[in-house]
């Protein structure tokens, strides 16, 4: 009895992995990637449109009307450009500044370029077209102004 | 029916690895965890209302847990390769460290994107089966082992089949979603957005991002998605399989080069599927007394966790670049050797 059992326990494990792809493959389509799962990176929102474009969509900071880097304004977050987005959502849904970031980032702006006054941002679109390998400026998102020293708007 | 379940068990238990592979592979790949420790501790500082685990065991947390856990969990990691590095309570310490790093890394997802390190953790899952610590460890000094009892192989053949099936969800996805649409250029695209908003603008990424080479990027959308769709095909046979091991140590090359992601974590997984001992000396067992053993795999876990803490992430960052970097050249290396031996016996035949 006990070889012919174990005879079968591999296969089934076998054929448990494979059938468990597509089920795997439907729910992460169809409700979300589950972890732990057999997923390796699918890059499926990179498809392009026919047009042959990428759309992004980028930020630019400026203090008192001097262009600065996001390092300058965070020099302390691991990754600037999800913060900036968490923060000030390039949607133009209302600024997450609270006193204490607004403190960080005045401190961070003054150690390099002197008291500031006012933040900008801004989310502009643009389009890098695959075939030319050129970039067209499209429409801007959201703009937002923070008084470094008061209120934001 | 039952011929062909015989056939299939017959097939999965194949092999040619022995215990010293495998030993020197367990010694690879936690020296490899060692120096890229996950760093979950750094989740504290991210708000409590972004956390939102993926479907999964990580829905049990109802929070992120607080930041001494976080760091407990890192230590814990670090201390669990250590014992699997000297090989102390191997079986046991593998499955433990498999469940810290699938909650680790489970932790890192539940802020909204899966990295997809899954191979990582299922190596030392399924190794926990394999006989890698039979030998160059303290286990094998302590306790006897029957050198000449086979070394299972199966674990090593369901790792592989998972690892090939992992890829095929990726080729999958991209094969629906237009890869293969000759008017879509899905790697120039992943590229390009990389590029101008994720700041990946090293390596060979500023010498293409202006070149006009639509048909080129169409070659690497195809090839792309037939080495994630061929590896599976490739498992049938380890000598197939660790060819297109091989390629694929290439192909994460060149995503480093171009796209800037090191996928190291892959890496670390794909030395389990080949034979150490015909490049290392013999291994051999760590005769020391075992409670010494325990203050040399908790000092060599604390030690790394405190050396991670005082570099910080660059240091994790060159570590996985160099991973990548040295998987690329064993793979070149492991080609070149096969194809010298596929000349030399084919010479051997018209002579």
């Amino acid at each position: 009895m006990q070889p012919d059992r174990r005879v079968w326990v591999l296969p089934a494990v076998l054929a448990a992995l494979v059938l468990s792809i597509p089920a795997q493959v439907r729910f992460a389509s169809q409700v979300a990637e589950p972890y732990p799962g057999l997923f390796q990176p699918a890059f499926r929102e990179d498809s392009q449109s026919s047009d042959q474009t990428v759309r992004f969509t980028i930020v630019k900071l400026s203090v008192d009307g001097r262009p600065i880097e996001p390092s300058d304004l965070l020099p302390d977050a691991d990754d600037t450009g999800e913060f900036l987005r968490s923060v000030f959502p390039p949607d133009g849904d209302e600024a997450q500044v609270d006193d204490a970031l607004r403190r960080s980032m005045r401190s961070a702006v003054a150690r390099r370029f002197g008291d500031p006054g006012e933040l900008s941002v801004t989310w502009e679109r643009r389009r890098f077209h695959l075939d030319t390998v050129t970039i067209t400026k499209g429409k801007t998102l959201a703009t937002y102004r923070v008084d470094l020293r008061g209120d934001t708007s | 029916m039952r011929a062909t379940i015989e056939r299939i068990d017959a097939w999965c238990r194949r092999g040619d690895l022995t215990t010293q592979d495998i030993a020197w592979f367990r010694v690879i790949y936690s020296a490899g965890l060692l120096l890229s420790l996950q760093q979950v501790s750094a989740l504290s500082g991210r708000s409590a209302d972004q956390f939102d685990p993926p479907p999964g065991p990580i829905m049990l947390f109802e929070s992120l847990p607080p930041h001494a856990v976080l760091e407990g969990l890192e230590i814990v990691t670090a201390v669990l390769a250590g014992f699997l590095l000297v090989g102390l309570h191997t079986r046991t310490v593998s499955i433990l460290l498999a469940l810290a790093l699938m909650t680790g890394f489970g932790l890192i997802y539940s802020f909204g994107k899966i990295d997809h390190t899954i191979v990582v953790v299922l190596v030392p899952a399924m190794m926990a089966f394999s006989r890698w610590g039979d030998t160059l460890s303290l286990d094998a000094g302590s306790t006897p082992r029957d050198a000449e009892r086979d070394v299972a192989q199966w674990p090593m053949r369901l790792l592989a089949v998972m690892v090939a099936l992992s890829f095929v969800t990726a080729g999958w996805a991209k094969f629906r979603s237009g890869w293969l649409d000759l008017d879509t250029h899905a790697v120039q695209g992943h590229f390009a957005r990389g590029y101008f908003t994720g700041g990946r603008t090293n390596w060979l990424a500023p010498e293409l991002i202006d070149l006009r080479l639509g048909r080129l990027w169409e070659v690497a959308d195809w090839l792309t998605v037939g080495l994630e769709l061929g590896l599976i095909l490739t498992v049938v046979s380890w000598r197939l399989f660790r060819v297109a091991v091989a390629v694929t140590t290439l192909f994460h090359l060149g995503v480093m080069l171009v796209i800037n992601i090191a996928f190291s974590w892959n890496l670390l997984g794909y030395a389990a599927f080949y034979r150490w001992a015909s490049i290392f000396p013999p291994a051999f067992d760590i005769r020391i007394r075992r409670s010494l053993g325990y203050v040399v795999a908790t000092a060599a876990g604390a030690g790394m966790y405190a050396w991670h803490e005082s570099v910080g992430p660059e240091f994790q960052h060159d570590v996985r670049v160099s991973m990548v970097f040295f998987g690329a050249a064993s793979g070149v290396v492991y080609l070149v050797v096969q194809l010298r031996r596929a000349l030399t016996a084919r010479s051997a035949r018209k002579r």
